[in-house]
């Protein structure tokens, strides 16, 4: 990849946001017709539809010369940057909110400050995504809100928070090169935004009637056991990735070729 | 002289060329065919974008999963307005969607097929939703005023739906000799699908008669299937299609187009849910209505939660009391 928009780190930045929407979206996706209501069916699916909206602004950005099919689609799970919470399998409905809560609320904060940054290409996008990350973000919060009033909501958030907080200590963990830049990426270091991000999760756990273990708590603030940033991706990356090219496909799709 | 309206049937407001509203009297038959056609659109809207979800992770390129993806969210926003059409017709939505998945009411025939090939995806989009859209369109005068103006936005949307199929049409048109190939042994599966759409014949549905007759269904199956006749005979040829029927061709002096007669034994047995995926798609989806049934109850002891605490704070009620 060209360096397009100030350096290296910066892309390898913008990559990873895309990376993140992209697998996000293709998970979302997962939900259409299988929702718990069909007005939450037609969230899930506005949600998958704005996320993978967003992922092309980000690698039409960053393509250069290279077609979207190559850069979104075709690139294998060790190329990916994405962070490993959102590659996660989700169809617990209760996962899925964890998820939505954990990663909206980390993404809202990079966005933010990508907002703030002096590229004014960068912020201008950043800016057209942020306008419908709050609503995504929203949208977690009330159904923290709702699932908690059953004895099995509660139940099933909390096994949803145990399984996904370690999940999601990836990310914040980007390559060296992007973090060692971080002053002039973002104006601060990752590791002051991921403590935000941090206080923001312990608080909005602690606000809910549920009991979340102390080590889940810590694993989410600890170095990642899989690190999506740098291409440490667990086997449902592999496994989502393959469930986009088809194999029965004519030979000259975009997807297709992949598993040669 | 609105009271005087009010009080005339629902055949003399026609003859008057009236539109019915929501709150007006309205006859048992009247609303048990109107709830049955909406029934019938919103299940096929809900029931299409069921059978496309298996397409959006496979979609062959980026564009196409966007397309699709959008596709799907707006097929379920009509499904959503429809089945609320009918609930404000008195119609309960857990009863609809348990109807539904019962086998009790039906959907679009298309939908009970599978879709293992990617041109068939292509194919549902342009030629089958190129067939809903012709009922589609002609309700925009349903004699039922709500659900007329509901199906203004929905052909809108559909336009777009449809303007997606004939992409992925004319890139197979236009592709390799495999991909036309693939296009033409896709369009021979459907063709007969889509003839089969429009339901019976007119003189052998009495349903259908009567729904004409009331004004919900403004044309009648077979006036609806030649329009598509017209409509899609032109766009086959100009792709280089085939249209698999050899008694197919355009009867100058009757007017109109003469086809071979569809197989309505195959019709009845795909509607009455014994299509190929009809049972596999309806089983996947009651699964997900059981595996989802705790999010319905928290809801449900959410807003009951609320309720009472709206209640203890505006304290005053109790008092007064």
């Amino acid at each position: 990849m060209s360096v397009h928009c100030g350096s290296d780190a910066v892309e390898q930045l913008l990559l990873a946001l895309a990376d993140d929407e992209f697998v996000a979206s293709q998970r979302y996706a997962e939900w259409v017709t299988v929702g718990p209501t069909m007005e939450e069916d037609n969230v899930l699916s506005s949600i998958a539809q704005d996320e993978m909206g967003h992922a092309r602004l980000w690698y039409e950005f960053l393509e250069d010369d290279q077609s979207l099919d190559a850069i979104g689609y075709n690139r294998r799970p060790d190329e990916r940057r994405n962070s490993v919470l959102v590659e996660t399998e989700h169809t617990d409905f209760a996962d899925t909110i964890v998820i939505n809560f954990l990663y909206d609320t980390a993404e809202q904060q990079l966005l933010e400050t990508l907002c703030a940054g002096a590229h004014e290409a960068i912020a201008r996008r950043a800016n057209t995504i942020l306008t419908e990350e709050i609503f995504h973000r929203e949208h977690a919060e009330q159904w923290l809100a709702r699932l908690v009033s059953t004895a099995e909501g509660r139940h099933r958030l909390r096994n949803a928070f145990e399984r996904l907080l370690p999940r999601s200590a990836d990310l914040f963990s980007f390559e060296p090169a992007i973090t060692n830049q971080s002053a002039e990426l973002i104006g601060i270091p990752f590791d002051e935004l991921r403590d935000q991000w941090f206080k923001t999760v312990d608080e909005t756990i602690d606000s809910l009637p549920i009991e979340v273990s102390d080590g889940a708590l810590a694993a989410a603030g600890s170095p990642p056991e899989h690190n999506g940033r740098t291409g440490g991706h667990t086997a449902d990356l592999t496994q989502l990735l393959d469930s986009i090219h088809a194999e029965n496909l004519p030979k000259d799709h975009p997807a297709s070729g992949y598993h040669a | 002289m609105h009271i005087e309206e009010n009080t005339l049937s629902i055949e003399d407001r026609l003859a008057n060329e009236e539109i019915i509203e929501l709150g007006d009297p309205l006859t048992d038959e009247y609303r048990d065919l109107l709830c049955g056609i909406i029934q019938f659109t919103a299940n096929s809207e809900f029931m299409g974008a069921f059978t496309e979800r298996e397409w959006i992770p496979r979609a062959p390129s980026y564009q196409r999963k966007l397309a699709l993806i959008a596709k799907n969210q707006d097929e379920i926003g009509h499904a959503q307005m429809q089945y609320q059409l009918a609930e404000n017709l008195g119609r309960d939505r857990e009863e609809m969607l348990t109807s539904l998945l019962a086998g009790n009411t039906g959907f679009g025939n298309a939908f009970h097929y599978p879709a293992d090939e990617w041109i068939d995806i292509g194919l549902l989009a342009w030629m089958l939703d190129g067939a809903a859209m012709q009922l589609q369109h002609s309700l925009m005068d349903t004699s039922y005023g709500p659900y007329a103006r509901i199906m203004r936005r929905v052909c809108r949307e559909e336009e777009f739906h449809i303007r997606h199929g004939e992409h992925i049409i004319r890139e197979y048109a236009t592709g390799s000799r495999a991909k036309r190939e693939r296009l033409q042994a896709g369009v021979d599966r459907w063709w007969p699908r889509a003839v089969m759409f429009f339901g019976l014949s007119d003189d052998q549905s009495e349903k259908s008669k009567r729904m004409v007759e009331l004004g919900i269904k403004p044309k009648s199956n077979d006036e609806l299937r030649q329009q598509y006749f017209d409509t899609y005979v032109p766009k086959l040829r100009k792709y280089d299609i085939e249209i698999p029927d050899e008694n197919f061709y355009y009867d100058d002096a009757a007017e109109k187009w003469q086809y071979t007669a569809p197989d309505w034994e195959e019709f009845n047995t795909i509607v009455s849910g014994n299509g190929p995926k009809t049972q596999q798609r309806l089983d996947r989806r009651r699964t997900a209505f059981e595996d989802t049934a705790w999010v319905r109850e928290a809801m449900v002891a959410y807003n009951e939660d609320e309720k009472a605490s709206r209640f203890t704070n505006s304290g005053s009620i109790n008092t007064i009391n």
